[in-house]
């Protein structure tokens, strides 16, 4: 190793190939034509939510165990998650990204275990009292979400129900093997607990005028539902029970059993839960729909179970003349077939000529469709047809007092959509009473697809599937149907949750950023980018597991600067 | 210098024997060398292990295999059969086999001293290892210290509770019966 | 009272890397399993998941991601270890450059095997020696002792060259091999090996550069502070040697000279080789035959100086290699050629090709390797030892004959 022949180093050369600055000298943000933008996106299911419920978050608090936290989340969109996780569609589930990598996440689970974790823990009164005074006018799903948020924002909170016990649909309409009354009761008992006051079999309009409601309060919300039933219009009419009275008779124990046939007519939710509870009570159900299935306007997961359970469906089908014939009920029923669209967009049903036949059974139950009352509201808010109108975004109607939503204003829908408006009828109520101008509109973000999440990071996992009952048992009892899951089950539930467009803080865009130029701010706080370091190389674009980073053209962000 | 080679098949345990009486000798405080015949170790294929074992002060252990070993230890009869395991063994070594028919009936080369016991029935007999594959390298050192002298059994004890805490009283009472049980080829002939 | 100052365990060379490693209290390893490594993997995983090694282990998928994750920990100052063999290390080939470029103070124990194809897992220098150009400094340990003080002695002596060092043992001659080692007491390898200060490191929040861009204006002269290093780690192998020899009653250096003095005949070894060799010429020497023993402990640096000192007054060398630079000759022994062709009177020298692929090597070879070369006065190049015949008889398969011609 002979020294002679080495040149003189520069004595500047350091030892070591160890840049002898911090390389934040070097501002390679210069070189940047293209910045990366972190921002939040919403996730598919979030944007099909019908609460719009923050289901990332939900599941990310929930996947590391923390109940509290994912029980906050979730509580300040949906109030009632025992209820929504055993009657809601669950549109959320359809949209999932997971379902295009394996299977979707199973959200109806998971929400019924938190649901069913918090039911008995809800319901502490509000930490201050506003003294302002609000009445509900019904007590189903809007009617309970809307005293939910407003009391829990302080209001004084008194719910008016017609019927000796609060609930509407939720307890007079929807069978107990879909929801057991003690759900219900525990959700009021909650509310009873946070300082609600019910008023149950008040009737306004007939036992109390709206305007002594009004004299009492400072603003009355009414969501008294569509209870109103449609007759067959067709002559015998009288011959067929109401659904939704049906469905009553039952809940209410008055009607204990059937037998032989029984025709259903209609194709709407009633008509399966009639159908379905026809089984259990021993008859024979046939639905009677004048569309095809595809036209059904009821739950798809209950028109499934409804077939599970035997029920038939006759479809493109509509009785015309309903009469009794020694003992038993004869119907004649018109074929029909599908024409033009009508203003639903679906195609409207046309008997088809000579089609007629007799089907003949030993009952029948119209289940056509229910329609509000909207006797008792003031004129001002009705419209040409006796309809009565409201603001979607707010239920804000022309009389300023008096706020309306739910079934009332939509005519019949889901639980789930009854308890959106009521949460944003709570919140538009609150603002008016503490003088705030109304809210913007709740505006979404931009959707992530599953083209925006990065599989790598994740590893195929079944589906936690919820216990249920055999068929050739369910269709025998009205012990609820399905089963929930417990903590260890939806954890790894929940831990399955690609958690599209919401940050972690994984830290993934810190870790493979090659010039240091993301910067980690307090524990779960979204990064951010810094532009004197960030040269636009896209790599923390690829390498953000959940959509949220997406490059943008500079000078088109100059622009919009 | 002492050269040993033990023959077994895999999963008897000729390396631990190998290691144990390298770890007995160690004790006794000579110059102690294991090593197994190197490759792939397969269950049931033919393993061999050698250790040499010299007095301290200016003995060389060669890193070579041991050709022409001054004892010879069988974990399996059957391996006698192939012929070749006993070629090389020095002129008036020592051939130790585990089996459990008379020592004479075995195949030895002429001056060895040959001897016999029964270690899958004493392995067995406290439970090491399984009825087709009995671990019979506790019980056969146990013998080779009777016959040789090479290693004391309360040496070959130490090492067997150092190098297996977790079984160390069943291989310890294999070791001792072994150490009485030992048949020699002449105290045989004399018997008969 | 006693104090233990050493506890004699026997130990194979891969058990006697382990507790090298615990000694030096690395605190990063990360290595992946090949045979006939595996055992010094497992063993120090179980040292680290039974708390006597508070080292994080990082498991890895390859040993080029073992290398890497290496220089990570380095880099940011930790005492890191990693081990592998033979097609692990070619993998790692890239990576060693990085490491050595970077002046990482990596140690890593190479459990020297023959390269596939055909498939062999047993001793060969060959996958090492490939490795002589990336920067590393490389130790052949004769022993499981030496193997175990080599450990210490290359975190001693990289840490002060910012170098990394590789250290060999011969597969199977000595990672499988029990045998007698002195393990010392924490405390007293404590006092020789003090924590690891890095005088260059990257810490968080002050971002800086390793490896980064250096254009032709510089690079010359980072190859040229490598060499410096190189340089300057001969010396420092030398210091540490002798400090352990203080410390603990062994010394180490570049090269042991055995039976020198009056040799006419040197055998020059490398690796586990040694002892058999001194065997073989105790027993010649003792027959009155002029035979000596040289062996190159590291061969990166390479310790010219040393060998030409040692070899003035021999008559003839023969060079033992355990490898093959193919189209070339025993890689030591091109070396050590070129260390003498600088002097005025030189030995002849020869190069034995054996042991390739784990062939054994016994004493009767190299008694008969010492009468082989002192009948070639001029020196042979390449001299394949132990095929049985001379290459030119092997015969050509007969299908291939005309094409071979």
């Amino acid at each position: 190793m002979s020294g002679s022949g080495i040149p003189a180093v520069p004595h500047d050369l350091p030892e070591v190939p160890l840049s002898s600055t911090d390389t934040r000298a070097n501002r390679t943000g210069s070189w940047r034509h293209v910045r990366p933008v972190i921002a939040e996106k919403a996730a598919p299911c979030h944007k099909a939510c019908l609460l719009h419920a923050p289901i990332p978050q939900v599941m990310t608090a929930l996947a590391r165990g923390d109940i509290p936290a994912a029980g906050a989340s979730l509580l300040n969109h949906n109030p009632f998650p025992a209820i929504t996780a055993r009657v809601c569609p669950h549109p959320c589930q359809v949209g999932c990204n997971r379902g295009r990598y394996d299977e979707p996440i199973n959200i109806r689970a998971v929400e019924r275990f938190l649901g069913d974790a918090l039911l008995h823990r809800k319901g502490a009164p509000p930490d201050v009292s506003t003294g302002r005074r609000v009445a509900v006018v019904g007590s189903g799903p809007a009617g309970l979400a809307a005293a939910f948020y407003l009391r829990a924002r302080g209001h004084d909170v008194t719910i008016y129900e017609r019927e000796a016990e609060p609930g509407g649909m939720l307890r007079d309409a929807i069978p107990a093997y879909r929801l057991p009354a003690e759900i219900l009761d525990a959700e009021i008992e909650g509310l009873r607990r946070m300082g609600v006051v019910f008023r149950c079999g008040v009737e306004i309009g007939s036992d109390m005028p709206l305007a002594d409601l009004l004299a009492a309060h400072d603003v009355v919300f009414a969501a008294t539902g569509a209870h109103g039933e449609r007759g067959l219009g067709a002559p015998g009419e009288e011959h067929l029970t109401r659904g939704l009275e049906f469905l009553r008779g039952v809940r209410r124990g008055e009607i204990t059993s059937a037998s032989g046939t029984v025709a259903v007519v209609g194709g709407g939710n009633v008509a399966i839960d009639v159908a379905r509870t026809l089984v259990r009570l021993g008859a024979r159900a046939v639905v009677l729909y004048r569309r095809t299935r595809k036209e059904m306007p009821a739950i798809e997961e209950e028109v499934e179970h409804a077939i599970a359970d035997g029920v038939t469906f006759e479809f493109l089908t509509l009785p015309v003349v309903a009469e009794r014939v020694d003992g038993h009920l004869r119907l004649t029923l018109v074929t029909m077939q599908l024409g033009e669209p009508d203003r639903s967009g679906r195609r409207r049903p046309v008997p088809v000529p000579g089609s007629e036949h007799s089907f003949e059974c030993d009952g029948a139950i119209a289940a056509i469709g229910e329609v509000a009352e909207t006797k008792f509201l003031p004129k001002e808010v009705l419209d040409e047809q006796g309809w009565a109108r409201a603001d979607k975004a707010t239920g804000a109607t022309a009389e300023g007092w008096l706020y309306l939503g739910g079934d009332l204003i939509t005519g019949p829908a889901t639980v789930s959509e009854a308890i959106a408006w009521g949460r944003r009828a709570a919140l538009a109520i609150d603002r008016r009473l503490r003088g705030e101008p109304p809210a913007a509109p709740e505006r979404l973000l931009p959707t992530v697809s599953i083209k925006g999440i990065n599989l790598d990071y994740f590893r195929r996992a079944p589906r936690t599937v919820q216990p249920a009952l055999p068929v050739e048992t369910r269709r025998l009892t009205f012990e609820e149907e399905i089963g929930g899951i417990d903590l260890v089950q939806a954890m790894e539930e929940a831990a399955r949750c690609f958690v599209c467009g919401t940050c972690t803080v994984c830290a993934n865009c810190w870790a493979f950023c090659p010039d240091a130029a993301i910067e980690l701010g307090a524990e779960d706080a979204i990064p951010r980018v810094t532009l004197d370091y960030c040269k636009g190389c896209g790599i923390c674009v690829v390498e953000c597991p959940r959509g949220i980073i997406a490059l943008v053209d500079e000078a088109k962000v100059e622009v919009r600067a | 210098m002492i050269e040993i080679c033990i023959h077994g098949r895999g999963g008897q345990g000729a390396v631990i024997a190998g290691r144990l009486l390298a770890e007995a000798a160690h004790r006794s405080g000579r110059l102690v060398q294991a090593f197994p015949q190197f490759g792939v170790e397969r269950r049931g294929a033919p393993v061999t292990a050698y250790v040499r074992i010299a007095e301290p002060g200016d003995a060389i252990l060669p890193r070579c295999q041991i050709l022409s070993p001054d004892h010879a230890i069988v974990l399996d009869p059957t391996l006698l059969a192939a012929g070749d395991v006993l070629a090389g063994l020095e002129p008036g070594g020592t051939v130790l086999v585990n089996t459990s028919r008379p020592v004479g009936s075995l195949p030895a080369p002429a001056g060895a001293t040959v001897a016999g016991v029964d270690a899958s029935a004493i392995a067995l007999k406290h439970k090491l290892g399984s009825r087709a594959q009995p671990i019979v390298n506790t019980a056969i050192l146990g013998a080779f210290a009777s016959l040789t002298g090479i290693v004391t059994l309360d040496a070959l004890i130490e090492a067997i509770h150092a190098a297996l805490p977790a079984s160390a009283e069943a291989n310890v009472q294999a070791a001792r019966d072994a150490h009485a049980a030992i048949t020699r080829k002449e105290e045989e002939e004399k018997v008969a | 009272m006693t104090i233990a100052w050493t506890e004699s365990r026997v130990l194979t060379g891969n058990e006697a890397v382990a507790e090298g490693v615990c000694l030096a209290r690395v605190q990063t390893i990360a290595a992946y399993p090949i045979t006939p490594q595996t055992q010094i993997v497992e063993r120090l995983a179980e040292m680290v998941a039974r708390g006597e090694l508070a080292a994080r282990f990082v498991n890895v998928e390859s040993e080029h991601s073992a290398m890497a994750a290496c220089f990570a920990a380095a880099a940011v100052g930790a005492r890191t270890f990693t081990a592998t063999s033979s097609q692990g290390l070619a993998l790692m080939h890239e990576m060693l450059h990085w490491t050595a470029g970077a002046r990482l103070p990596i140690v890593m124990a190479n459990v020297n095997r023959a390269l596939a194809p055909p498939w062999s897992v047993w001793a060969d220098h060959t996958d090492a020696l490939s490795q002589r150009d990336t920067g590393w400094m490389q130790v052949y340990a004769e022993s499981n002792q030496e193997v175990l003080d080599s450990i210490l002695l290359a975190y001693a002596v990289s840490e002060r060259v910012l170098l990394p060092t590789m250290v060999n043992l011969d597969g199977f001659l000595l990672s499988h091999t029990a045998e007698p080692v002195e393990v010392y007491a924490g405390h007293r390898v404590d006092l020789f090996l003090p924590d690891f200060e890095a005088p260059y490191r990257l810490r968080p929040g002050e971002p800086r550069a390793f490896g980064g861009l250096a254009d032709p204006g510089r690079y010359l002269e980072f190859r040229l502070r490598l060499q410096q290093a190189m340089a300057r780690a001969a010396g420092v192998i030398e210091e540490e040697g002798a400090r352990f020899a203080v410390a603990f009653g062994r010394g180490y250096g570049l090269l042991h000279a055995e039976m020198m003095e009056d040799a006419e005949t040197v055998l020059m070894v490398v690796g586990s080789m040694a002892t058999t060799a001194r065997a073989a010429i105790a027993q010649l020497r003792r027959e009155g035959r002029r035979v000596g023993l040289l062996r190159v402990r590291v061969m990166r640096p390479f310790p010219f100086g040393a060998i030409r000192r040692a070899l003035r007054g021999a008559r003839r060398v023969a060079v033992l290699d355990r490898n093959l630079s193919p189209g070339h000759h025993g890689i030591l022994h091109a070396e050590v050629k070129s260390a003498l062709f600088s002097e005025p009177a030189r030995p002849s020298v020869s190069g034995y090709v054996l042991g390739l692929g784990g062939r054994d090597v016994r004493p009767e070879d190299i008694a008969g390797i010492v009468a082989d070369v002192e009948r070639r006065e001029g020196g042979e190049d390449l001299i394949w030892w132990g095929t049985g015949a001379p290459p030119s008889e092997i015969p050509v398969p007969a299908e291939r004959r005309e094409a071979l011609a």
